[in-house]
């Protein structure tokens, strides 16, 4: 092998960053551990939690108390739509959402609940002309698509959105998080869900950011912990990690959103057109409207799992960006949603960089995945099948 | 004259010489568990596979029986760690249905038994995965832990099957329908092994899977009721006559497509000798009963005839030994083709009770000359 091999899948969870797994390592090596307790070693542990909410909290400009650890940010959205929503009530969602999002809206329409899309455009992006959401709804919905990198327009939809009977709004905050300045007023939300892995964090922790009045119903009961919203003992080193994170990603915003660009444009300049590749791109054409560094394209010849396959075998990591881990043939419910095929829906794949990747990386991933796609296309189209 | 049990011509498979990029199809059994370790340890670079087939993949099997669960792909998965391999999940679910499931139930439908695993060897194993192997990993060739070897001829232009040094589990009888560029590409490590020298293998490596037991069913049908399949793709069962072989009716069934030639059990007759299923017709929905003996045959009518270098041209004679099912008796024989795949096998010792639909295979000393599929037969008493 001439060449290291390349990790272009950032949008399902980046490599936690050297100074927070030395972070994490000293913690665990300081016997950091249940902050729950009348001895030292628990308030220790219970102001290191404590320093971690308002990292967390003021990075996103609520209150300390606003903040309740989760153990995902899946878990996070559960526990706000579950707090929110009646089995009988109305859910606003799109069929772009991630898949736990989907996972949670299907549960809710099984029950016997309405649930209404916003329809999306070509490109993912919300179509809100002529759009009149029912009233008493609670809206389930990221801020940007971690598979079609769209960024929605939030304050558009607030527009939309009747003031006084409306439900709640529960955004998912994961993948914008990492790559722009995010204020929880600013966003409109009721809940605002916000992960660690996506910014360079561990995984296993996650932050649901509530306004004020509202009152979490616990998936978990137990102890009284995080105010009796969840109860387990708190993992204090994930969550002081996870706001070391977040520090370091809100310092970094505006340096690494430039990096990701410039990512971006070299990837793009290698590549070429798309469509020489045999691939459409797939999420918004201008980039402006786009998460820095994403790229998405569908193809009709093979699967997304199978170019997933194949690209890795030639040293890039990358994703469909509607991971299934058993093989499903399934079609991604987002590309449908956007109007491609069948075909093209069964053969979309995610490219997303990262801080950590350089600009060589970004050219020589773009000359990976043309040539990975010259060799799998011409054996799609000329496949024997011996009978 | 033969050499080791081979045919004049025919050379016994030579060993790689240099290191080759391989796929494996890993089932998460024993077998492609010790195949996929002996290509590591001669040196080959090895991609494992895992196939998804079908929505059996779905469920997770306790029972460890099937090689189509979710649990079997853990376990193949695992396996490939340990060998520290590449592994994928490939979905070959359209393939599948097209090749094996579809002609299953067409068949069954059709008053045949069909013989899905060798479908599932000539267009999935050995057909759509080879593709996959070579545009998505560069391999040039499809390693299973079936049993069975290859022969090549002496000039080197062709290949054909020959049995597995383990007669007991010799596979070559599902695998009769690759063609000469499939066995070319093909890969059994375990053609020179015994079952018990493979688990030995298996135990010897500490690999995970060395204690797994024996898949023994369809993999799509893991319950082993086809029955049921058939009735969720639209079959629905009629009452229908049991006659003997005079036309007299003497019982009744729930459904022919229930039935196999050479079946004993389930029929609701009585006779002062056994009697078994000697013709099934399904536009009728009539299934014919006759003694053992009625059942014997030394005529078999074949569609789909072929060697591994195609089909047989009108008026090709080929001798050699026939056996009708899996590990069955061998009778010698002679397969005269009639063109377009229609031959007739005429045997010298009779054999008992061919299945419409099931496969024939004709083995000349070791190798596997021609097969193809029972399309009718004359009863030695007719």
């Amino acid at each position: 092998m001439g060449f290291a091999r390349i990790f272009a899948d950032h949008a399902a969870g980046s490599p936690v960053r050297s100074e927070v797994a030395e972070l994490l390592a000293t913690l665990y090596r300081d016997g950091i551990g249940n902050p729950n307790g009348g001895h030292a070693e628990a308030r220790r542990a219970r102001a290191l939690l404590d320093e971690a909410r308002v990292t967390i909290a003021e990075a996103f400009e609520v209150e300390p108390r606003q903040v309740t650890f989760t153990g995902s940010a899946s878990e996070a959205l559960a526990l706000a739509l579950c707090s929110e929503l009646l089995d009988t009530g109305s859910l606003l969602t799109t069929a772009t959402e991630h898949r736990g999002a989907r996972a949670l809206a299907n549960r809710h329409q099984a029950a016997g609940g309405s649930v209404e899309l916003i329809p999306v455009s070509a490109s993912g992006a919300w179509r809100l002309e002529d759009f009149h959401p029912r009233a008493h709804t609670v809206g389930l919905l990221a801020i940007s698509s971690g598979e079609l990198g769209t960024e929605q327009n939030v304050q558009a939809l607030r527009g939309v959105l009747p003031d006084a009977d409306f439900g709640a709004l529960i955004l998912d905050g994961v993948q914008a998080a990492a790559s722009r300045a995010l204020q929880f007023s600013e966003a409109g939300a009721t809940h605002l869900v916000i992960g660690s892995a996506k910014l360079e964090g561990p995984a296993g922790i996650a932050a649901l950011l509530s306004a004020p009045d509202r009152h979490l119903k616990p998936l978990v009961p137990g102890g009284g912990q995080e105010r009796g919203r969840r109860g387990g003992t708190e993992a204090v080193p994930l969550a002081a990690a996870f706001a070391h994170a977040v520090r370091l990603s809100v310092q970094e915003r505006e340096v690494t959103r430039r990096h990701l660009s410039a990512l971006s444009a070299a990837f793009d300049n290698a590549l070429g057109a798309p469509e020489a590749h045999g691939l459409r791109p797939t999420g918004p054409a201008d980039r402006t409207n786009r998460l820095p560094g994403h790229h998405s394209y569908a193809a009709n010849w093979a699967l997304g799992d199978d170019l997933v396959a194949a690209l890795d075998h030639a040293g890039l990591a990358i994703s469909t960006g509607s991971a299934c881990s058993s093989g499903s043939r399934e079609p991604s419910e987002a590309l449908a949603a956007c109007g491609l095929s069948d075909d093209e829906s069964r053969g979309g794949i995610r490219i997303s960089f990262g801080r950590t990747n350089s600009i060589d990386e970004a050219v020589r991933a773009a000359a990976i995945v043309a040539a990975t796609c010259a060799r799998v296309r011409d054996l799609a189209l000329t496949e024997v099948r011996p009978v | 004259m033969t050499t080791h049990g081979l045919p004049s011509g025919w050379l016994p498979e030579p060993e790689a010489m240099e290191s080759e990029r391989v796929l494996v199809a890993l089932s998460g059994g024993v077998d492609s568990s010790v195949a996929a370790a002996l290509l590591v340890e001669a040196g080959h670079q090895v991609v494992g596979v895992w196939m998804r087939l079908h929505d059996a993949a779905d469920r997770v099997d306790g029972g460890r029986k099937s090689c189509c669960t979710l649990d079997a792909a853990d376990d193949a998965r695992r396996v490939a760690d340990q060998l520290k391999i590449p592994f994928h999940i490939q979905n070959l679910e359209r393939e599948f249905a097209d090749a094996v499931l579809e002609p299953f139930v067409g068949a069954y439908l059709g008053g045949e038994t069909p013989s899905p695993c060798v479908g599932c060897n000539t267009a999935v194993k050995f057909g759509a995965l080879v593709g996959k192997g070579s545009a998505l990993f560069g391999c040039e060739a499809v390693a299973t832990g079936h049993y069975a070897r290859r022969a090549v001829s002496s000039d080197g232009l062709s290949w054909r099957l020959r049995s597995a040094v383990d007669q007991d589990k010799d596979q070559t009888y599902f695998l009769h329908g690759l063609r000469r560029e499939a066995i070319a590409r093909a890969r059994f490590p375990l053609g020179g092994m015994t079952k018990p020298e493979v688990r030995e293998a298996a135990r010897a490596r500490g690999l995970p899977t060395a204690e797994k037991p024996e898949s023994q069913e369809i993999c799509f049908v893991p319950d082993g009721d086809y029955r049921s399949l058939l009735r969720a793709r639209g079959w629905e069962p009629q009452r229908g006559e049991i006659v003997d072989e005079r036309g007299e009716i003497v019982g009744t069934h729930e459904g022919s497509a229930g039935f196999t030639v050479g079946q004993r059990r389930g029929l609701s007759v009585t006779g002062a000798s056994p009697r078994y299923v000697s013709a099934i017709d399904p536009r009728t929905n009539r299934i014919t009963i006759g003694r053992r003996e009625s059942l014997e045959c030394r005529a078999i009518e074949l569609t789909g005839a072929a060697t591994p270098s195609g089909e047989l041209p009108v008026g090709v004679v080929l001798n050699g030994a026939a056996r009708i099912r899996h590990r069955g008796a061998t009778a010698p024989g002679r397969l005269v083709s009639k063109g377009g795949g229609a031959a007739t096998l005429e045997l010298s010792d009779p054999l008992w009770a061919p299945s419409p639909g099931q496969t024939v295979v004709l083995y000349e000393g070791e190798t596997l000359a021609a097969g193809g599929q029972i399309s009718a037969h004359v009863p030695l008493h007719a």
